[in-house]
């Protein structure tokens, strides 16, 4: 049943059959499907602890905030209002589990007088085209990190992502700018990498599928 | 094509990065750009929740999942903060007299009626967003308290005279109680409804909500007292608004508060 409603899924056509494919599974899933509750989570799930894992840096951390996601998700199923988009209204409720769990761990480190945050630039990640990436995100402002996380890997629109930020699209595209030219600057500043010829390596190909809505 | 329009082109739609000609010209000759491009693209190569992990969370949600009945469309809500509002003034009317309604002159009654259902309907409208998480805001909640305040101060200053009075603050009294018992009944009603909602920013639903019972209180006080005073009408009428803002906001900061000072699982 679970993998049947994935195989539908998989074959969804361009990014606005799948982001509604994407509503009538939460519709469903609001409706008590239990196919439709276990193929969202197959869906979103990767896109999800991409975000947790680039804005607290630990895989661990990632991990409990994306439990802590999908029990908070299920509790208030009901505040979806079928034919809105869902990504913007699961990744605000994100965004809040995030800001939780931080200042969560942050009354903890004062309590216990330990470093119990880790810093974003602690990384667990193994291979280095990841590392480099979640490095460049490190060091940038939360904000930006967030912004330019949703647009890449979470795959929202400019208006999405306003919508789950409580933004403005011109306040969201300032952020990005800004997150994109912290971004070069670094790049310009750092030893070149590896040569990898950019249209062979089919790097655009790559950055479209990661803005794709469903870029997992 | 500049690295600034490249820029336009990533934020906008990286679809038009592999079909546009120009991008991919300038691409070729930019080593910032391609960079760029190319560790964008690697924010694909997302870390996966394990296998295991996602069993787990699909048996706990689907061992309690229920039916669960949508949230009525926005329109609905904002009907029922207004009914309530309207119940609340309608109840404070019917038990404290109208002698407030009878002095005021027909311009008066018009524009300050008018004036608290716009501002009414306003907050109805921002509470009614903020119940629901990724809801598309057109301003700042905190925006729409000040404006709807800033309206009615203006308001009172433009249709009333100010005068001496020497029961200024035992008389203020009176109608600050008045008013903040008003804006705590209506606070209880707006309660049974919020609830419902998904409230991410409990400080800005705290202080929009507490605005919004605020108004309640302000049209009782307007239908019940009969003091024209400039001075008393702000001070006291509106101040009971405010009060009842910055109330909603301790209870919002309150809640907030709590929720951080709950251990993590």
């Amino acid at each position: 049943m679970i993998s049947g409603a994935s195989m539908e899924i998989e074959e969804g056509g361009d990014d606005a059959s799948q982001s509604c494919e994407l509503d009538q599974l939460m519709v469903r899933y609001q409706q008590a499907d239990p196919a439709a509750a276990a193929a969202l989570i197959e869906r979103l799930s990767p896109r999800l602890h991409w975000f947790f894992a680039s804005q607290m840096g630990s895989r661990t951390d990632a991990d409990d905030m994306l439990q802590d996601l999908w029990l908070r998700i299920h509790r208030v199923r009901h505040t979806y209002r079928p034919g809105q988009p869902l990504l913007p209204w699961v990744y605000a409720i994100a965004r809040r589990v995030r800001i939780d769990t931080y200042r969560k761990r942050s009354r903890m480190s004062r309590e216990i007088g330990v470093d119990a945050v880790p810093e974003p630039a602690a990384r667990e990640e193994n291979q280095a085209s990841r590392l480099a990436f979640h490095e460049l995100l490190a060091t940038l402002p939360e904000g930006q990190r967030e912004v330019l996380t949703m647009l890449k890997v979470g795959g929202l629109s400019l208006e999405e992502v306003a919508r789950a930020t409580s933004s403005t699209v011109g306040a969201v595209k300032q952020k990005a700018h800004r997150a994109y030219e912290r971004l070069r600057s670094l790049l310009l500043e750092a030893p070149k990498p590896r040569p990898a010829p950019i249209a062979e390596a089919g790097v655009t190909s790559h950055l479209l599928s990661t803005n794709s809505k469903e870029g997992t | 094509m500049t690295c600034h329009d490249m820029e336009v082109l990533i934020i906008s739609s990286a679809s038009a990065i592999s079909t546009s000609p120009e991008a991919a010209a300038h691409i070729a000759g930019c080593e910032s750009c391609a960079r760029l491009v190319r560790e964008l693209g690697k924010g694909g190569q997302a870390s996966q929740p394990s296998p295991e992990q996602l069993d787990r969370i699909k048996a706990t949600l689907l061992a309690d999942l229920n039916p669960a009945k949508p949230l009525p469309p926005a329109g609905v809500l904002v009907l029922a903060l207004m009914f309530i509002l309207v119940v609340i003034a309608a109840v404070g009317g019917a038990a404290l007299g109208i002698a407030g309604w009878t002095a005021l002159s027909l311009l008066q009654k018009i524009t300050i009626f008018t004036a608290l259902a716009a501002g009414a309907g306003v907050l109805a409208c921002a509470t009614a967003w903020l119940m629901v998480p990724g809801t598309r805001l057109t301003g700042s909640p905190y925006l729409y308290v000040f404006a709807v305040l800033g309206l009615m101060a203006a308001i009172c200053i433009t249709l009333f005279d100010p005068h001496e009075e020497s029961t200024f603050v035992s008389t203020g009294l009176v109608c600050l109680r008045i008013g903040l018992e008003c804006a705590a009944s209506a606070t209880v009603l707006f309660w049974l409804l919020l609830r419902r909602g998904s409230i991410l920013n409990p400080i800005l639903m705290g202080a929009t909500a507490g605005a919004l019972a605020g108004l309640s209180g302000l049209a009782v006080l307007e239908l019940f007292c009969p003091n024209l005073n400039e001075y008393h009408i702000l001070v006291w009428h509106l101040g009971s608004v405010l009060v009842s803002t910055f109330g909603g906001l301790a209870i919002g900061t309150i809640a907030e508060y709590s929720r951080w000072r709950r251990p993590p699982r």
